[in-house]
């Protein structure tokens, strides 16, 4: 099984591919639910796998935007971030992949620190955002969010990229 | 009476049943004999009577009186008492004598070790419900004491931090707890009462407490918070119950440890007073009593002699209050309420630590942000919670978080960027138009916020003579967030061309270009060419309208800089760079050649509008250099149909050509009678008219006066 390829396809006619990985399957169901019911102008296919490689499928359209949830309550979860980060097309951090850390029930024990899922975000030059499922209207602000970011990597924004757009919030704060 | 009140009720709401109960119950333990059996029928049927209406009803403030005296007293075994203790939920507020009777009976050191705790956890959990405060400040050092009992202690500490005062800090009670500190380590407990010490008199408690640590108190100390939530909020369904416990607000109680249910305390103790004649009150009491305050005469009568409440949180929604806090000299009224306020947002409001936070958390978001509206100053605490809480924000309690980002204070500029431009940078590039819209106008605010704060106390800064120094850091970060805003609205632009966006970022540049002349800050910042260009070839009136009025500020403020630069000689004036003006004039050179020479696409801005004139000539559009002038442009191609309809209403073909020699000085006076008044200003300051009116076939050629361009 090959690695996840970034420009072996043509893209979709006015649609945008995410990729949901890893985490755990509610969330990503939440989440692809979410995406699926805020209103917008273009297709969404959404795949969901736990982590890379996938079995190989002929009809796998070509992802726009791979979507990594990092489970803050699983120690696990940096290195399987990192395993399937190892097992995509570098040319996919080029800004077209977005780090989730999510988080389900306050009860919960957090495994991870925060500072760490943000280092590896930092070093990957990704963008980071923070899920609460346990919050249905977080859930839906941040479906709203990659849904944005979505339309930008899949090139439905005429004038800025999915690189522009990255080094933008990067060179935003001058670092 | 208020038990009259609650067994009213009880009556109207066909629950007598449970008061005659409750009475069976009182006069049986009235004649209970000492060694009754804790297994005695009799006994535990009463007893679970008494639980289920505590539970559910609440106990009335009579009942309380008798069972907090029997249960103390240590009459019968050590199962009952507890029993007994932990069903007295209060249905109303306890009188002051309960009070006095329970601690002098846990003075009296009748009953066991562990019965003294409950009491103390009761008091933390009922604390709310204790109208006059001062009855457990009288009894301060008796608490104190016992501080000596290990067993005690962390319940202890919890309570007399509820109870502390400034006038209870005293430095042998320092000394002591200094004391125990050394003897128990860190203890959080202690910690915690030594922080509200430290708020008081911070000169007196020397000693660091670590910063991590917040929570200084379980939860475990309070007996019964959900079903005490429940039974206020059950009594405030019924219009007939005790009035005295929600008068004025009708927020529900919340848990007792965060302070912030202002429902209750100043408000509720209004009544004790009302015994006393007024004026006796006043002149047998130092202090006047808060609840008394309900003028602003009122205030500035007793402005002297004013204590603030021992919860803070009550001046939260109290205008008259926070009139007291913004104007008293002291810092310890601010003091105690940032702290107050770090460690509710903290503990109500961080969503970002897992907890759920729902609409009450949302309410309390815009309480601080009316606050900080009214005080017209941004709180620190709010600020930390901000920069901790951004990068997890998704968009929700958005209007209040905008708002609270408006309130920031003006800060040196590397925090900012770390803590406030590069989460918010992140939120804008994948945020919808609206939202976008709404950060830039939330951005606008804050550098309004600035700027006046920085015109109040312009004066102090000159008078300093260490000035300079705040002056040059002052404008470093508002430069730089003027230079971050531009960034955003560039992206913006670049993603979604909207009118409104538009609007929103030409509101913000209105502020920006009269920085110099209406908050007088040597600084002028234009806005960078992915602004002014989609700006300048808009397609709606109204912002190019707009645009123009800005142009026309930053003429009119770049003037004032060489007026004084000239005059005074100033050091201060000579800030604005020559690289300012040289932009200025090209944008400006680049403006009057679309909209009034005729001369497009010939920019010498290296990001501006240029094209080859072989390559313009091969695109086959006849006259192309005219195509954004007053008559051609986009946005007022509209305007200037009408007048052509107007004036030859039968014309054969439609010519916009026409449009020329004194018709096109017949158009302009058509387009400002059609409220372009920014134009207006722009055409009258920027624009001489050399050959005028004379030669009716020519276009006019004016010349673009391009005054401030030879400044040296």
């Amino acid at each position: 099984m090959a690695d996840l390829r970034s420009f072996d396809k043509m893209p979709l006619l006015n649609a945008g591919a995410v990729l949901l990985l890893g985490g755990e399957e509610s969330w990503r169901e939440r989440l692809a639910q979410a995406l699926l019911r805020d209103p917008r102008s273009f297709q969404v296919q959404i795949h969901m796998a736990p982590g890379l490689p996938l079995p190989t499928d002929p009809h796998r359209p070509r992802f726009d935007l791979l979507v990594l949830f990092i489970s803050l309550h699983s120690p696990a979860g940096l290195t399987e971030a990192l395993r399937d980060l190892s097992r995509m097309d570098p040319h996919f951090l080029l800004g077209r992949v977005c780090f989730v850390a999510a988080a389900g029930g306050a009860r919960r024990p957090r495994a991870l620190e925060e500072e760490a899922v943000r280092r590896l975000a930092d070093t990957h030059c990704s963008p980071l955002l923070f899920l609460h499922t346990d919050s249905e209207e977080d859930v839906r602000c941040v479906a709203r969010r990659l849904l944005q970011l979505l339309s930008v990597c899949a090139g439905l924004v005429p004038g800025v990229s999915a690189l522009s757009l990255a080094s933008f919030t990067w060179s935003s704060t001058g670092n | 009476m208020a038990v009259q009140d609650v067994r009213r009720s009880f009556q109207r709401t066909r629950q007598d049943s449970s008061v005659q109960q409750l009475d069976e119950a009182i006069a049986y333990f009235k004649t209970v004999c000492r060694n009754v059996s804790s297994k005695d029928s009799l006994l535990s049927k009463h007893l679970s009577a008494i639980e289920v209406l505590g539970m559910q009803h609440g106990i009335p403030a009579d009942g309380i009186d008798f069972f907090l005296d029997i249960a103390l007293s240590s009459k019968l075994a050590d199962s009952v008492n507890t029993r007994l203790l932990r069903s007295l939920l209060p249905a109303s507020e306890i009188p002051k004598s309960s009070v006095i009777k329970g601690v002098s009976l846990f003075c009296a050191g009748k009953c066991s070790s562990n019965m003294k705790v409950l009491f103390i956890r009761w008091l933390i959990t009922v604390y709310d419900l204790i109208p006059c405060k001062d009855v457990l400040s009288s009894l301060y050092n008796f608490f104190f004491i016992f501080l000596q009992d290990d067993k005690l202690c962390p319940y202890l500490c919890h309570l007399l931090y509820l109870i502390t005062s400034k006038d209870h800090v005293r430095p042998y009670r320092v000394r002591k707890l200094l004391e125990l500190q050394n003897k128990k380590g860190s203890y959080p407990p202690l910690l915690g009462l030594l922080s509200i010490y430290k708020i008081f008199c911070p000169e007196m408690v020397s000693f660091v407490l670590p910063s991590r640590l917040k929570n200084f108190f379980k939860g475990s100390n309070l007996l019964w918070t959900s079903e005490l939530r429940a039974v206020v909020k059950r009594n405030t369904g019924d219009p007939t119950m005790d009035r005295r416990l929600f008068v004025g607000e009708k927020r529900t109680a919340g848990s007792r440890k965060r302070k912030w249910n202002c429902g209750f305390s100043p408000p509720v103790s209004t009544n004790i007073w009302s015994s006393v004649p007024f004026s006796d009150n006043l002149n047998r009491n130092e202090t006047f009593p808060i609840e008394k305050l309900q003028t602003f005469s009122q205030l500035l009568e007793n402005i002297h002699r004013l204590e603030l409440p021992a919860q803070m949180g009550s001046v939260l929604k109290n205008p008259l209050l926070l009139h007291y806090i913004n104007c008293i000299k002291e810092d310890t009224p601010f003091l105690r309420l940032n702290y107050w306020l770090a460690s509710t947002l903290q503990e109500e409001c961080a969503w970002y630590t897992g907890k759920t936070c729902d609409k009450e958390a949302g309410e309390f978001l815009g309480a601080v942000v009316e606050m900080q509206q009214f005080l017209q100053e941004g709180l620190s605490s709010s600020e930390a919670f901000l920069y901790k809480s951004l990068p997890h924000w998704n968009g929700n309690h958005r209007t209040q978080i905008l708002k609270l980002i408006s309130w920031i204070p003006i800060g040196p500029s590397s925090e900012l960027e770390l803590f406030l431009y590069k989460p918010l940078s992140l939120v804008f590039a994948t945020s919808s138009l609206n939202l976008k819209c709404d950060i830039l106008a939330s951005l606008k605010a804050l550098l309004q916020n600035w700027l006046i704060w920085h015109s109040v106390s312009a004066e102090k800064l000159r008078a300093d003579t260490t000035g300079n120094h705040t002056m040059s850091g002052f404008l470093t970060s508002v430069e730089d967030l003027i230079q971050f805003t531009g960034r955003l609205s560039t992206l913006a632009l670049q993603m979604q061309s909207s009118a409104l966006l538009l609007n929103f970022i030409l509101d913000f540049y209105e502020l920006v270009c009269d920085m110099y002349v209406r908050f007088d800050l040597p600084l002028v910042v234009l806005p960078p060419p992915g602004v002014f260009y989609p700006a300048l070839l808009c397609t709606d009136s109204v912002n190019l309208d707009h645009l123009c009025y800005i142009m026309t500020r930053y003429r009119t403020n770049l003037v004032t800089v060489k007026d004084q630069a000239k005059h005074k000689r100033d050091k201060i004036y000579m800030t604005i760079s020559r690289q300012t003006f040289e932009e200025y004039n090209q944008y400006l050179a680049t403006m009057v050649g679309c909209l009034w020479t005729s001369q497009a696409f010939q920019d010498t801005h290296p990001q501006g509008i240029k094209l080859d004139p072989e390559l313009l000539a091969s695109t086959g559009v006849p006259s192309a250099n005219k195509s954004f002038n007053l008559v051609f442009h986009p946005a007022l191609i509209g305007y200037s149909s009408k007048f052509l309809y107007q004036k030859f209403p039968e014309e054969r073909p439609f010519q916009l050509n026409l449009i020329r020699g004194h018709m096109w000085n017949k158009y302009l006076e058509f387009l400002y009678s059609q409220g372009m008044n920014g134009l207006q200003l722009f055409i009258e300051s920027s624009v001489t008219r050399v050959s005028g009116n004379t030669e009716p076939q020519k276009e006019p050629i004016e010349k673009s006066d391009l005054a401030a361009q030879n400044l040296n």
